[in-house]
């Protein structure tokens, strides 16, 4: 049973990752916190919906075009209405708010309230130590990783990606450099919003599609970046896979209830005691 | 033109046929529904809407409800309540003071006790799918309930399950609130009273979708049964599937609710094959169907099966309003319920008023097990 | 030759009027130094010259063209480079990194490595400590690095804002030689300093801001003689800068 929890737990924690990794960056890097990202992980699954469940197309592809929706519409809104609330804390929060709600709306009104199917691309399972693991969560768990290893890469080794660490870091200086500063919030917001889209897409089959269910991503991502420190990227990841085998221990071995009020009390104890996270940069 | 003086000529013009129309016509009866029009619990609410909605329309269509020699339009006026007390107050307070209401439906049972109290007060005549007992009791006097609530129906229903069925290990999974909480506790008395071994009482959050970890605790509870109480339809094709996948080979029991056809949807046919559900209306039936039709229509998907006992019940309530000879007196209306009663459901046999305080309004239900994807009605539950 | 002209300059910062009217020429291949007390507009006059203030008046020419209304980036290409007061190096990133960002413009990989090599070349330090996240650096180290950031972009011309802030005294005397290799090597530079003595002994012209507008300029030969400007603008002459420069 604790090989099952954790193959639970981890399965469940790599969408985490993903999800807080676009919403820690948007954070780090435009110092906005954007509530609208649970509603492009919704905009990623109705494309699956869409493209896979109805029209029949590959997998895959209906996954990617999903994340490059999300990533498109990402960078459109980013222009017309968070670029001007770069660094403006209060005002960016409540015009993801508005974005937030108007996205759902947008949903309920084209998709209905109704919470629709998509068909798993994927069926079986295969076993481990004692442990199950289904085959379409597993290979949403391997499409995770190799996201998360690109991303990675990204960040590393691309100019691009320097450029958007060094933006974050010190955008005056960056500036100096002669950084563009809007085509890197766009490039951001466009990647977080891929990010977001792709574990929409991945998760569509595997839980309902509906106009809704982006909040509880969302929810997530949130406790995940502040555990792991807002605006810190190794801070999502431990904090992402720490939230899912935290979840995925106590719902098992005491109630869903509980692992709920776990990960909040693990929010305001992490808040209390390191107020950046437990890997996030401390105040500059 | 400029665009204001566009839009004060539009005014003036919608206002001068909204007075025209007012004059021709009585004041309408304006009837309210609360229910969850969004998330998870959206395919119970919207069949309630329509259910109401398609009687006042056919209502309407007949001319409206005839009061002391006088046409009255019925109007129907549905909130969303999210699903969440605060939300249903808040909707109430809008049907009260500002639409004028003095009827509404209700279908959640957090809605419905957070009411209770409100409708008693003010008069109003609340009329609810909850199955909640506490919904109803010795001070309510302007609350029914328009079906079989499960302490009515689950004693039969339950023993068609012990008769019918050879395993006997439960796990009884319900949403953690009041409708969860109250079904749980009687589901776990029912089953233990036919000698079932009731092993694990489970209750998820409204919200979730991972379950997981949860199907894991049950796995370990070594269980043939999994009853999954008063989860909404989607969520139960959830779970069913992600116990499927973990390897869960028992059975699936769901006494509350309504929606087979969602949790087919939802787990595929693979997973739901054999589940055993309760049912309120019979799909194959041809009041049903018209009902279907109509909804589909309006909405564009296949109805819940509540909208039988909404539209059975808005039925039941314009015939009361009818019969008391006054639209704006619920006590009077309340009283003529008893009288109208029984008449004919929609499905056909009928409605008849009995259970807690006689006021609860029965109506036919069926146990149905599903098979390759279609639910089959094996038997009425008497 | 004159490379760098500023004309007529004035700023405006919130409601303040932070430069009145400034007028300086840069010669080719010179060194000038901008002295004057704290708030008294320095870096602000090497902000309005690459372009991180708007101007409100006059006019900034490179090479005899107006760049005053061109973005950052564009008078980067005309090799326009700041190295900011306080390093302001990228803290999270490797030494090497921080490098790479000061060659953001140079696309091509090769010019990129020919330039790294020639920067390693003037600072072994840097190159040792390329893989070091720079926070981890001292401030000497860092004040290193930050020149060799805004030297990889090969400027044309070089604005070091307070190069000697909070820095050891060796670390003083080492910026300044460094100041004087970079001008050999062809590379016109404003130095800002508080160290008046210093910059006085490294630059060839030196102007002396005071709230704003320019008090005086002139050859840094003639400020160092002249005992008048000295008690005038420079604070005295028994008030000897750090490091024991006075030889």
């Amino acid at each position: 049973m604790v090989y099952q929890m954790l193959m639970n737990g981890a399965l469940a924690g790599l969408i985490y990752v993903i999800m807080a990794l676009g919403f820690t960056m948007i954070f780090g890097i435009m110092r906005i916190v954007n509530f609208a990202h649970g509603e492009f992980y919704m905009i990623g699954a109705f494309v699956v919906l869409l493209l896979f469940g109805s029209l029949g197309l590959p997998f895959f592809a209906a996954v990617l075009a999903g994340g490059v929706a999300a990533a498109v519409l990402g960078m459109v809104l980013e222009r017309l209405l968070f670029r001007r609330l770069v660094h403006d804390e209060m005002p960016g929060m409540i015009m993801s708010l508005a974005v937030a709600i108007i996205l759902k709306s947008l949903g309920l009104i084209t998709f209905g309230p109704a919470e629709h199917t998509v068909p798993r691309p994927f069926t079986g399972t295969w076993q481990a130590f004692g442990a199950v693991a289904p085959w379409d969560r597993t290979v949403v768990a391997i499409c995770a990783l190799i996201i998360l290893a690109i991303f990675y890469l990204f960040l590393k080794h691309s100019r691009l990606g320097l450029a958007m660490k060094a933006v974050a870091q010190d955008p005056e200086t960056a500036s100096l450099m002669g950084v563009k500063s809007g085509q890197i919030y766009r490039a951001a917001f466009g990647v977080a919003c891929l990010l977001a889209g792709l574990a929409g897409a991945l998760m569509a089959p595997i839980y309902n599609v509906g106009p809704y269910m982006g909040e509880m991503p969302m929810l997530k991502a949130f406790v995940v970046v502040i555990l792991g420190g807002l605006g810190s990227i190794l801070g999502a990841v431990v904090g992402g896979l720490l939230l899912g085998l935290s979840e995925a221990f106590l719902s098992t071995l005491l109630s869903p209830l509980a692992a709920l009020i776990a990960s909040f009390a693990m929010v305001l104890i992490v808040v209390i005691v390191r107020p950046n996270g437990l890997l996030g940069r401390t105040a500059r | 033109m400029n665009i204001r003086k566009l839009a004060v000529q539009l005014l003036v013009g919608i206002s001068l046929t909204g007075l025209s129309i007012a004059g021709t016509l009585a004041e309408p009866i304006k009837i309210g529904v609360i229910a969850p029009l969004t998330g998870a619990g959206a395919q119970w609410g919207m069949a309630a809407a329509e259910g109401v909605k398609i009687l006042a329309a056919e209502t309407n269509a007949n001319g409206g409800l005839d009061i002391g020699g006088e046409k009255h339009q019925v109007e129907v006026i549905a909130y969303d309540d999210k699903y969440q007390a605060a939300d249903a107050v808040a909707a109430y307070n809008r049907l009260l003071n500002i639409d004028g209401a003095k009827y509404v439906f209700l279908v959640a049972s957090a809605s419905t006790l957070a009411l209770k109290q409100n409708l008693e007060g003010d008069a109003v005549l609340g009329l609810t799918a909850s199955v909640t007992d506490k919904a109803i009791d010795e001070g309510s006097n302007f609350m029914y309930r328009m079906l079989r609530p499960p302490v009515d129906y689950m004693p039969p229903f339950l023993d068609w399950v012990r008769d019918n069925v050879k395993e006997r290990r439960v796990a009884i999974v319900n949403p953690n609130d009041e409708t969860g909480w109250s079904q749980a506790q009687l589901t776990e008395r029912l089953y233990k009273e036919r000698g079932f071994e009731v092993l694990g009482i489970e209750l998820y959050e409204r919200a979730q979708q991972d379950f997981a970890p949860m199907v894991t605790k049950i796995q370990g509870l070594n269980v043939d049964i999994v009853e999954l109480g008063s989860t909404s339809p989607a969520t139960a094709g959830l779970i069913v599937r992600q116990a499927r996948d973990l390897g869960y080979p028992g059975l699936f029991i769901k006494v509350g609710g309504t929606g087979a056809e969602a949790i087919v949807a939802g787990a595929g046919n693979e997973a739901a094959e054999g589940l055993v559900n309760v049912i309120f209306a019979d799909r194959q039936n041809e009041g049903f169907r018209n009902l279907a039709t109509e909804y589909e229509k309006a909405v564009g998907q296949q109805p819940n099966e509540y909208i039988v006992n909404f539209y059975d019940a808005a039925n039941v309530l314009v015939q009361a309003i009818q019969k008391a000879g006054d639209a704006d007196d619920a006590a009077k209306v309340a009283a003529a319920i008893n009288d109208v009663l029984p008449i004919k459901s929609v499905q056909g046999g009928d409605l008849t008023l009995r259970g807690a305080g006689n006021r609860e309004i029965m109506a036919p239900v069926y146990v149905g097990i599903i098979k390759g994807g279609q639910v089959a009605v094996v038997a009425e539950v008497k | 030759m004159t490379l760098l002209e500023v004309s007529n300059l004035s700023v405006h910062c919130g409601g303040m009027q932070a430069l009145r009217g400034i007028s300086l020429a840069v010669p080719v291949d010179s060194v000038l130094a901008v002295i004057g007390a704290n708030g008294a507009g320095k870096s602000t006059l090497l902000r309005a010259i690459v372009g991180l203030v708007r101007h409100s008046d006059g006019a900034i020419r490179m090479d005899g063209e107006d760049v005053s209304s061109l973005t950052i980036q564009e008078r980067l290409a005309r090799g326009i480079v700041l190295c900011p007061e306080g390093r302001r190096l990228f803290p999270d990133l490797t030494v090497y990194e921080n490098i790479c960002m000061g060659a953001y413009r140079i696309r091509d990989r090769a010019l990129f490595r020919q330039q790294l090599e020639v920067i390693y070349g003037i600072f072994p330090r840097v190159a040792e400590r390329s893989r070091q996240v720079a926070s981890s650096l001292s401030g000497g180290e860092q004040q290193m690095v930050a020149i060799a950031r805004a030297l990889v972009s090969r400027p044309r011309i070089l604005m070091l804002d307070e190069p000697t802030l909070g820095l050891a005294p060796k670390m003083v005397l080492e910026v300044a030689k460094l100041v004087t290799t970079i001008k050999q090597q062809g590379t016109t530079i404003i130095i800002v300093e508080q160290n008046s003595k210093l910059a006085l002994r490294i630059s060839d012209y030196a102007c002396v801001l005071k709230t704003g507008s320019l008090a005086l300029e002139g050859p840094s030969a003639d400020f160092l003689e002249n005992d008048k400007v000295r008690e005038a603008y420079l604070g005295g002459s028994n008030s000897e800068p750090p490091g024991g420069l006075v030889t």
